[in-house]
């Protein structure tokens, strides 16, 4: 036979279960991340943007990210060549600019020649819930800022295959030197095609060293319209060490973009490139999902209490549990009053008997 | 332990196994599995599965922190176990409360200093605790661990609150550490119970341990990117030796559950929900796990609380330590 609270505690069981597979099929969270957390800095002058050695970013906390290497999907990399990453984020309610600084021996910058890669470090904000960690999933897209050092050194100056094949022979009816702006866009013959398609790689004028795009999934990513290019990016390498800035302002109104801002967290995770060792498209060093957090709005508090008022009712309820509970015997169980021992009253039976006390059943 | 909180912390370890096999390596695994016809659907089914296990753990571990609230309240409990549960309760609203509201360098930190005075409680020896010191090595290598996790966790707010960086970052090498301690903590469980285990366990534990260790051999790289995700460990040591110990364990754990059920079923969340867990329900269930894990040997068995002849059930007084 099955005693009552037995009963009861399969039928709790049961719901439990029941609310899990409601809560799972539905998609409501019912833990969050205890992870690493980025933490936003607010500026207090000018946001260094423009100067990653600027003096400010000494004062900005960061974290250390460690790397591993990519080997779900092909092209993998077995063993990371970068085997951290050290984040910074500061804000001054109008734009962020992240720090990503790494060890790098070697400045590549340069990928004229068919087997030199160039160094690159990237940073993908979730754009919704439950997003795969492996460049997204039709459910939680990516919104990807991808720095590349051969496009920093574009920008300090365009460079092409005859640079660095100097006696190369040319095709007297093409031109080695395309001015920017000048037209056609296609050139002599339709040669430019990438060009004229908008292809931000063929582009001789980009935006800026860091490619703005999205990703829903293995080889789904997109660049963004050049229009909406709007990351910036500024690079210094020294003493075999990288440190690049990326820039954004806080809110784009585009959809593609990740929503940033006070009182926001939003899931990221980085990669990172080593050209001299042959690093090129999925063979790359990542990391986990950490949390990037912009801190409360201001002036609203809401995000305080709510912490404070939640915490606060839980450990009220708690203690009143822990105390309360010792004021009583357990309810049904151990010994009735006035017998500790546990013996029980003659002719006593059931639960009333637990309530008379001992004269009452001397009495009888 | 009364028989109501056995058998919840029953439900905790089978919730908790189940997170470990198909929310955390099979959901996982189908990442390297390509999509194509019915593949697809039955990864599509094992990830919708693996949410709903996952939900499952922190709803179960909620259920235990409750019955062990009330257990302490209606028994002997010491104010350092009750000082431990209501920072476990803290914890446990912290976690919920993340759902809602962006984590701020106070309450992150907050959280992580209640972990740690968690730990501390979790620590300090038990009144009733047994003499198997082994087991007991165990049990605090893997408070060490949870411990260092949290420390490594507490760096980044406290930077921040400071509002300036630490000369030099200690969070790697308390990570590292942490792994080691957990790794040491799971073969010290598992040398404890070991001698107590039947052929069977025996048998049981060194086939996992051949099961585990080959695709250590075979592909280390899908093996270390599934250690990371599914126990929290960035394989510091070769893989192989996880797939040891990782038999050792479960053999240990069989051999410990034959006179100590209580130990063995705290000490079993906790190896199952992994090192230095980010998920605030895997955390939740590790801590109690941890209580678990220090409480009465003595399993109150159901049978002990069936109604005696005159009709009112007796049960001694269950000790929280």
């Amino acid at each position: 036979m099955i005693a009552p609270s037995d009963r009861r505690l399969r039928l709790l069981g049961l719901a439990a279960v029941i609310l899990a597979v409601i809560l799972g099929i539905a998609g409501v969270p019912v833990t969050s991340a205890q992870g690493s957390v980025l933490f936003v800095t607010s500026a207090t002058g000018r946001l260094p943007a423009d100067d990653p050695w600027s003096p400010e970013w000494d004062r900005v906390p960061g974290v250390d990210v460690p790397l591993s290497g990519q080997i779900v999907v092909p092209p993998m990399l077995r063993d990371p060549s970068i085997v951290s990453i050290r984040a910074r984020a500061m804000s001054d309610d109008d734009r962020i600019a992240v720090l990503l600084e790494w060890k790098d021996q070697t400045k590549d910058d340069s990928v004229l020649r068919a087997d030199a890669f160039a160094d690159a470090v990237a940073m993908q904000l979730a754009l919704g819930e439950g997003t795969s960690i492996c460049m997204g999933q039709q459910a939680g897209g990516l919104n990807i800022w991808h720095w590349k050092a051969d496009w920093a050194a574009d920008a300090e100056g365009w460079r092409d295959v005859q640079d660095v094949n100097p006696n190369m022979p040319l095709d007297a009816s093409l031109p080695h030197v395309v001015e920017p702006g000048t037209s056609p866009p296609l050139g002599p013959g339709g040669f430019f095609t990438g060009r004229d398609a908008g292809n931000l790689r063929s582009a001789v004028e980009r935006p800026s060293a860091v490619e703005d795009l999205n990703a829903i999934g293995f080889g789904s990513l997109s660049a963004q319209p050049v229009e909406g290019q709007d990351v910036s990016g500024v690079s210094v390498h020294r003493d075999g060490t990288w440190r690049v800035v990326m820039s954004r302002k806080l809110s784009t109104g585009d959809p593609n973009d990740a929503r940033l801002g006070r009182g926001r967290a939003i899931t990221i995770a980085f990669a990172a490139w080593d050209g001299a060792r042959g690093d090129r498209d999925g063979q790359k060093s990542v990391s986990s999902w950490l949390t990037l957090s912009f801190g409360p709005a201001p002036g609203l508090g809401f995000v305080e209490w709510w912490w404070l008022a939640m915490i606060a009712l839980a450990l009220v309820l708690a203690a009143a549990v822990l105390v309360v509970g010792t004021r009583q015997p357990a309810v049904g169980l151990g010994w009735p009053a006035g017998r500790p021992d546990g013996g029980i009253p003659e002719g006593g039976s059931g639960p009333g008997g637990q309530d008379r006390g001992p004269r009452q059943a001397n009495l009888r | 332990m009364s028989a109501t909180t056995a058998t919840i912390a029953r439900w905790l370890l089978l919730a908790v196994g189940l997170d470990l096999l198909v929310t955390r390596v099979a959901s996982r695994l189908a990442i390297f599995v390509p999509k194509e016809g019915g593949v697809a659907v039955v990864a599509g089914i094992v990830g919708r599965l693996g949410a709903v296990v996952d939900t499952l753990v922190p709803i179960i571990a909620a259920l235990l922190l409750a019955a062990l609230l009330f257990e302490a309240g209606r028994g002997p409990a010491s104010w350092r176990g009750r000082v431990g549960l209501l920072s476990v309760t803290a914890i446990a609203v912290m976690g919920i409360a993340g759902l809602v509201a962006a984590p701020t360098p106070e309450a992150t930190l907050a959280g992580q200093v209640l972990v740690l005075v968690a730990a501390l409680l979790l620590v300090l020896p038990d009144t009733g605790a047994d003499s198997d010191r082994l087991a007991d090595a165990g049990r605090l290598l893997l408070v060490f661990a949870l411990a260092s996790g949290a420390l490594a966790r507490a760096g980044a707010p406290a930077a921040a609150l400071l509002a300036r960086p630490f000369p030099v970052d200690p969070s790697l090498g308390l990570v590292a550490a942490g792994e080691l301690a957990f790794f040491a903590g799971a073969a010290a469980v598992g040398f404890a119970g070991i001698s107590g285990a039947t052929r069977r366990a025996r048998a049981a534990g060194l086939a996992i341990a051949a099961i585990l260790v080959a695709p250590a051999l075979v592909a280390p790289g899908m093996t270390g990117i599934l250690l990371t995700w599914a126990l929290g460990l960035t394989g510091l040591l070769p893989l192989p030796l996880y797939a040891i110990v990782a038999g050792l364990a479960v053999a240990g754990l069989a051999g410990l559950s034959s006179d100590r059920s209580a130990r063995a079923i705290g000490l079993a969340i906790v190896l199952m929900a992994g090192n230095a867990p980010a998920a605030s329900g895997l955390l939740l269930a590790s801590l109690l796990g941890l209580v678990v894990a220090r409480m009465s040997a003595r399993t109150t068995a159901i049978a002990d609380v069936v109604p005696s002849r005159s009709g009112i059930p007796v049960v001694a007084p269950p000790a929280i330590p």
